[in-house]
Parts: structure tokens; sequence; C-alpha cells
């Protein structure tokens, strides 16, 4: 590694950060009540852990700088984790959209843009497969388990 | 305690035509989706647990309890025919597995793993009535300081056992803890971490964490893999499905053997399916009479660890039902399941609700004779679904996902939190964290809380009453050695090598 920060020793710093909020956050609830402990007791002790444990998470990592192999990076360029994060927009637009447009709509764009622009598959699959699962979450959610599904802002 | 008569009442439940129906539907629906690659049985679990909702909770839990089942011989048919256990637990099952699959012996393969699944589950559901009555028996005893002490060494076990970095594991479990404790306080109404936040205040659906670290986070890890080309050679001819006679002589021993190992280790908290397998393998490895063939696809290589991976899976619903506590990811979220029904598995739970829990057991004798009816014609068919591609797949699972979080409360902020749940598993995962600890956290959360509020309160404010509850403190005592006993044995072999040393 270049730079000698890793992922992981963010990841430490931020989940310790995490621990202090809580431990700050839980003192302004009621620590210990005159019937015995009160709702910030539980939360405290939980922010202490964290904060131990984050702490210690960063130092065996640090130590370790020697010995990291460069096997498993944790980015490793656009070409190959593409598909992961773009899986994650779609999911966050997804969720944005579902209560404007519906579910139908929504997830149908859903598997149109997996499919057809991550993917790059013709667009006959995309419609089979996109056609086929809107028929499969509807006879499941809506027929089978009566679920009523996110209608979106025209139909209601 | 009965066990018989009561058994008897559990198959009277297990037998009506819906819940053997729904049994059914659990047991196709498992084996369904466990064969699908990069679905391990926690993620089948989590993505089907909605199905379940609507139903009442013991034919929820049958059905449950046959995803389960039919999850993890989903798991063993990927790991024969093409070598990608669908998880840990099938492991072992792929290095003689997928050595007789290349042999045209896919056929007997497949066939002993739905037979060793069969035989060691049914012996396992047998220790399991003996051992969870008796337990449930002894845990009526248990003080809110024991019960404390308990969920500790439970949450220690899962995040030691599961092996990778122990801080890692233990920060998982306390930040799963924490995320349980949002929300309105039961015991004092205050309202905690929620800013105002109405949706918060109910608290957080522990299932939006576990459909988001399971179910999500694994289908976006597998997308980084190469999964664009089809890596296996498929054996399509499955000529034989049956093992000869000679192979089921050679697989009785091993059966066996798997079948009290696996038991064993599954009703441990924490030691999972996983390690039972890979012990019982390794057992083989030394005993069996035809050990030197081990691992070049021979019928032992599958009977060991099917058999064991199956009766862990038994073995670990001992202390889910008796004491409430799950040893494995898996079992923590059939814990979620009976939670959402409002059903608290424990001690009382044998007393107050018998006809839920015999009816459970008695639809596992039920799954397992299924699963083997089911299996042995239908996995040509089901081994079809290998050659579905994951392009099509990975869509649907996470609109199935989607939808299964939205049923659960109608709110449109779950699904936002499903979003940052998912993408936080994925990017942990990325760091090898273990999320079964933080699964087990947030389950457990409530009741750890719960137990170690009212044991203060009882102690007026004492700590000491966990080191003065003899059951608390003996299990504070194991839970500190199992800590330890990494550094601990670090300093024997340490010292005993500067023994050796010095006497040389």
């Amino acid at each position: 590694m270049k730079t000698g920060i890793r992922a992981i020793h963010i990841a430490a710093i931020l989940f310790s950060i995490f621990g202090l909020a809580v431990i700050v956050e839980s003192r302004k609830l009621t620590y210990w009540s005159e019937y015995g402990p009160g709702p910030g007791f539980f939360p405290f002790g939980l922010g202490i852990l964290i904060l131990i444990f984050s702490l210690f998470i960063l130092i065996e990592e640090v130590r370790k700088k020697d010995k990291v192999e460069e096997a498993a990076p944790f980015y490793s360029g656009w070409n190959r984790d593409r598909k992961p994060l773009l899986a994650i927009a779609a999911y966050a637009f997804l969720m944005i959209t579902v209560d404007i447009a519906g579910f139908y709509v929504s997830g149908s764009l859903f598997i149109v843009f997996l499919i057809k622009v991550v993917e790059r598959k013709p667009w006959w699959i995309v419609l089979l497969v996109t056609a086929a699962a809107m028929l499969f979450f509807y006879l499941v959610f809506a027929f089978f388990l009566g679920v009523q599904l996110p209608k979106g802002f025209f139909a209601r | 305690m009965d066990v018989f008569s009561n058994l008897g009442m559990g198959f009277a439940v297990a037998l009506t035509p819906t819940n053997l129906y729904f049994c059914l539907i659990g047991v196709s629906l498992g084996t369904l989706i466990g064969i699908l690659p990069g679905i391990g049985t926690s993620a089948t679990l989590a993505m089907l647990m909605p199905i379940t909702f609507k139903l009442n909770p013991t034919s929820a839990m049958i059905m449950m309890a046959g995803i389960y089942y039919g999850a993890m011989y989903g798991g063993s048919t990927t790991s024969i025919l093409v070598s990608i256990p669908g998880e840990s637990s099938s492991v072992m099952t792929c290095l003689d597995g997928y050595e007789m699959a290349k042999k045209g012996q896919a056929g007997p393969a497949l066939a002993m793993a739905a037979i060793a699944s069969f035989i060691a589950g049914t012996i396992s559901i047998v220790f399991m009535m003996f051992a969870a009555t008796e337990l449930a028996d002894l845990a009526i005893h248990f003080g809110p300081a024991d019960y404390f002490s308990l969920m500790l060494v439970g949450l220690s076990a899962v995040a030691y056992l599961g092996g990778g970095s122990l801080a890692k594991s233990l920060l998982m479990a306390a930040f799963g803890i924490f995320v349980s404790t949002i929300g309105v306080d039961i015991v004092t109404g205050a309202d905690r971490f929620s800013y105002d936040n109405s949706e918060l205040l109910d608290g957080i659906d522990f299932l939006i964490l576990i459909m988001g670290f399971f179910a999500v986070s694994e289908v976006l890890l597998s997308l980084e893999k190469e999964s664009g080309k089809q890596i296996f050679k498929f054996p399509t001819k499955l000529r034989e499905l049956w093992p000869s006679k000679a192979d089921m002589r050679y697989a009785i021993a091993p059966i066996s053997r798997g079948t009290i190992i696996g038991f064993l280790i599954g009703a441990l908290p924490g030691a999972g399916a996983s390690i039972a397998a890979f012990l019982s393998y390794g057992i083989e490895k030394r005993i069996c009479k035809r050990k030197d063939l081990l691992g070049t696809g021979i019928i032992e290589g599958i009977a060991a660890p099917e058999g064991a991976n199956n009766a862990a899976a038994t073995g670990a619903l001992v202390p889910l039902l008796s004491l409430g506590i799950p040893g494995s990811g898996s079992a923590a979220i059939m814990l979620g399941a009976l939670v959402v029904m409002n059903v608290r598995p424990g001690p009382m739970l044998f007393a107050e609700q018998p006809e839920l829990v015999w009816g459970i057991i008695a639809s596992m004798y039920l799954g397992n004779v299924m699963l083997l009816i089911l299996n042995l014609p239908m996995v040509p068919l089901l081994a079809q679904l290998l050659r579905v591609p994951y392009y099509i797949l990975y869509p649907v699972i996470l609109l199935f996902t989607f939808l299964g979080v939205f049923s659960l409360n109608y709110s449109v902020f779950d699904l936002y939190l499903l979003l940052v749940f998912s993408t936080l598993g994925y990017v942990l995962r990325k760091m090898d964290f273990h999320l079964a600890p933080a699964v087990l956290g947030i389950v457990l959360g409530p009741i750890m809380e719960v137990a170690l509020r009212s044991a203060l309160i009882l102690s007026q404010g004492s700590w000491m009453t966990f080191i003065r509850e003899p059951i608390s403190a003996s299990l504070l005592v194991a839970m500190l050695l199992l800590l330890t006993s990494k550094y601990l044995f670090r300093g024997f072999k340490r010292a005993a090598e500067s023994f050796n040393k010095r006497e040389l």
C-alpha cells in the first residue's frame, strides 16, 4: 500500500467517533434513577464498548501494516467494482421513486437499468425478465400475500 | 414430562393438511432458493421470512423450519454439482462431492447428501427433544443475572467461533445491541436516539438489518466476482441416482459419527454447522476405512459432513427453543421470526405453548421426510436452476428483499433503512467483518437490557450479583476463558517452548 492508510483504519476511526457520540448522547438520558438503572445506562455502556473495540481494531490493524497482503484491496477500480456500486445507486433510485411512480414502474426501471445498462444484455432478455418478474411479484405479494404494493402518485 | 405424548400432540398439529402444505411449500422454496448460487441459508431465510407473516405462529414456524432444511440441502446440491458451496457449512461437501460429480457420479452423491441429511436430521431431532426439555426444566430456575451472563456467553461464543478478528466481531455485536436500543425505552418509556423521528420511535425492525446485512450485502459482494461467465463444467449425466449397496455400507459409520459430532457442536452456542462439518470430515480423515481415498470422490466424504451439518442445524435449535438464545446467524433469524409472531422462546415456552413447540419438532421429522421424497426425484430438475444466469437473478432478488421489507410496516422509511444497512453490510463485509454477531446483537439486545436492569434492580445496584449467583458466575468464567484462550494458549505455548529449549 502506498499511503499506509487503509479502509479499515478509517472504518475503525469512524466507529470510535460513533462510540463517542453514543456515550455523549446517552449521557443526556437518565443514567441511574431511584429504582435502578435508567434508560441511559445500557446505551452508555455500549458506547464505551464500541469505543474500546474500535480502538482495539485500529491498534491491531496498524500493527500488522507490514504483513498486509495486496490480494484483496478495498476498492479495485471502477471496472471491477462498478456493478455493486451501480446496484446500490439503482437501489437508492428505487427507494426514492417508488413513492411517486409506484412499484411496477420503479421496479421495472430498476430491472431494465441493471440488465440493460449495467449488464449490457440484449433488449429481448431485458423485456422478458422484466415482464416475468413483475408478474411474479404481483402473484406472490399482491395476490398471494395480499400486500398493498406502493401504488404511486398517479394511481392514488 | 412425557416426551412421547407431547410428540404425539405435535404430530397431530403438524399433520393437519394446512400445516403439511406449509411444510411442503417451505421445503420446496428453501431448496429452490438455496440452490441459487450466491444465496446462503441465512440469506434464504431472511428473504423468505416475510411470506410467513400472514400465517399463524405454528404454521409460520413450520414453514420456516422447512425453509431452513430446504436451504441447507440446496447448498449441498451446488457444492456437489458445481463446487460452489451455498454456504460455509457445505464447503467440506465440495471436496468429495465435486470429485464424484466429475466422475459422473453426481446422482449417487446428491442422493447420499439427502440420505445422510435425512438420517442425521431424524436422529438428532430425537436428541434435541430430550435435551431441549431437560435444558428448559433447568433454565426455569434462571434469574435475570443468570440470563444476562448466558447471553453474554452466547454472543462471545458466536464472535469467537465465527473466526476472523475477535475485536471486529465483538464490535459488531455491540453495534447490533446498540441499534436495538433505538426507540422508546421499554422500562421507563423514555425516548432514546429517535430525535423526534416518529418512525424511529418504534425502534428499528431487526428484520431490516437482517435483510440488509445478510441478503442484500451478500448479493452485492458476489457481484464483484467475475460472474459473467459460468465457471463450472456442468455434469449433466445423472445416470444412476441411487448409491450402490456398497456405498451405503461405507456410509453408515460416517453418518453416525457425523450425527453425534454435529449435534453436540451445534448445541453449543456459536459453534455452527460449518465447524461441525469441518470436524467430522477431519475425523473421517483419521479413522475411516478408506481414509486414503478421501478427497478423491468417495461417498464417505459426503456422508460425514452432510450428516454433521444437518445434525448441527437441529442441535442449534436446542438453545434456541429452551433458552431463547440462538447459536448461529440462521438460528437468530428463526428467533426473529418467532419474536415477530409475539412468541418469546425460553424455558416457559414448553409449558405455555406446547402445541407450538411440539408442532415445530414434529414438523421437522416431516420436513426431513419431505426433503427426501421431494429431492431425490427432483434434483436433476432443480439442478437446471444453476443454469439461470446471475444477471437475471440478482435484480429479482434485490426487488424481492425490497418488497419483503416494505411489507413489514408499509413504511418507506424502512426502505431507506434497508438501503443504509445494505450498503453498510457490503462495506463491512469487504473489510472482513463477520455480520452474524450484529444480527444476534440486535435480536438479543432488548432481552439483555431487561435482564441486566432487572438483575441490578434486584441487587439494589450491586454488580456483585453476577458473581454471587453460582450459575451466572460459572458462565462468566467460561466466557472469560473463551475470550482469553487465544492469548492464554499462546502464552502456554511460548512458556512450553522456552521450557523445552532450556531442557535441551
